[in-house]
């Protein structure tokens, strides 16, 4: 059997818990118009990342990266998305280099024989 | 050392956690065309924040519509009205004049588009 449909759209609960966060607390939505909200998400996802692609399509590279979701964001009139996604992506990068740099420290550690702590990290892969 | 997987769901750093899941923006990502190859760890953290603020957007504005009638609830028919008043929405067009597979034959719910102006 193939997927269904909710599988492809994002969660219904959590586009429903950011719609509740907007209106006020009596306000109620249609079941309609949450998966309404699911649709207009994933197109909005569409068609930004189609944008984006094509450009990584034109420059020869294979990888979809944030700069380019920002870029899009800028291409497609969507400035006040471009604005957050590049303070995102400053914020992301920043906690990655701390990251690399606690693990270059835990490294040289291991040489020098001190005791391991623990440290977690989340992995980023290229897919 | 623990390491996580690479999309284990909810990720905590300095912003806080995701509201949306990544592994499932990935795959929309991926299913939105031919040209859509490799995907870097940082694009659908990206959307994942940005997905949050286009319906934090788009609700609100047809909240306000809804509101203009003196409802207490929002219906498609607001989320339509608001696409149609807001410019950079008009990728949305296409999707609100269309039967989906969600919508079409919601028992009790069925609604006609109101274009207003």
């Amino acid at each position: 059997m193939g997927e269904n449909w909710e599988s492809l759209q994002l969660p219904i609960a959590n586009v429903e818990r950011i719609m509740k966060k907007i209106i006020p607390q009596k306000g109620k939505i249609s079941k309609e118009a949450k998966k309404t909200m699911q649709e207009c998400a994933n197109e909005f996802i569409s068609f930004v990342t189609s944008e984006a692609a094509q450009k990584c399509h034109n420059e020869n590279r294979r990888t979809l990266n944030g700069d380019d979701i920002y870029w899009a964001f800028g291409s497609l009139g969507l400035d006040n998305y471009a604005e957050a996604s590049s303070m995102l992506l400053l914020k992301f990068r920043e906690a990655e280099r701390i990251k690399a740099s606690d693990k270059a420290i835990t490294f040289q550690h291991h040489q020098h024989g001190v005791e391991d702590h623990e440290y977690n990290y989340e992995h980023h892969q290229l897919s | 050392m623990r390491q996580a997987g690479a999309y284990s769901g909810v990720m905590y750093w300095k912003t806080g956690p995701h509201s949306l899941p990544l592994a499932r923006i990935k795959k929309i990502m991926k299913k939105s065309g031919e040209e859509v190859k490799m995907i870097s760890g940082e694009a659908p953290i990206v959307f994942s924040k940005a997905c949050e603020l286009f319906i934090e957007e788009l609700t609100k504005r047809s909240w306000m519509i809804a509101m203009q009638s003196k409802k207490r609830m929002l219906h498609k028919e607001d989320v339509a009205s608001a696409i149609l008043a807001t410019d950079v929405f008009d990728f949305l067009i296409g999707l609100i004049f269309n039967e989906t597979a969600a919508t079409a034959g919601d028992v009790g719910e069925s609604e006609n588009i109101s274009v207003g102006c």
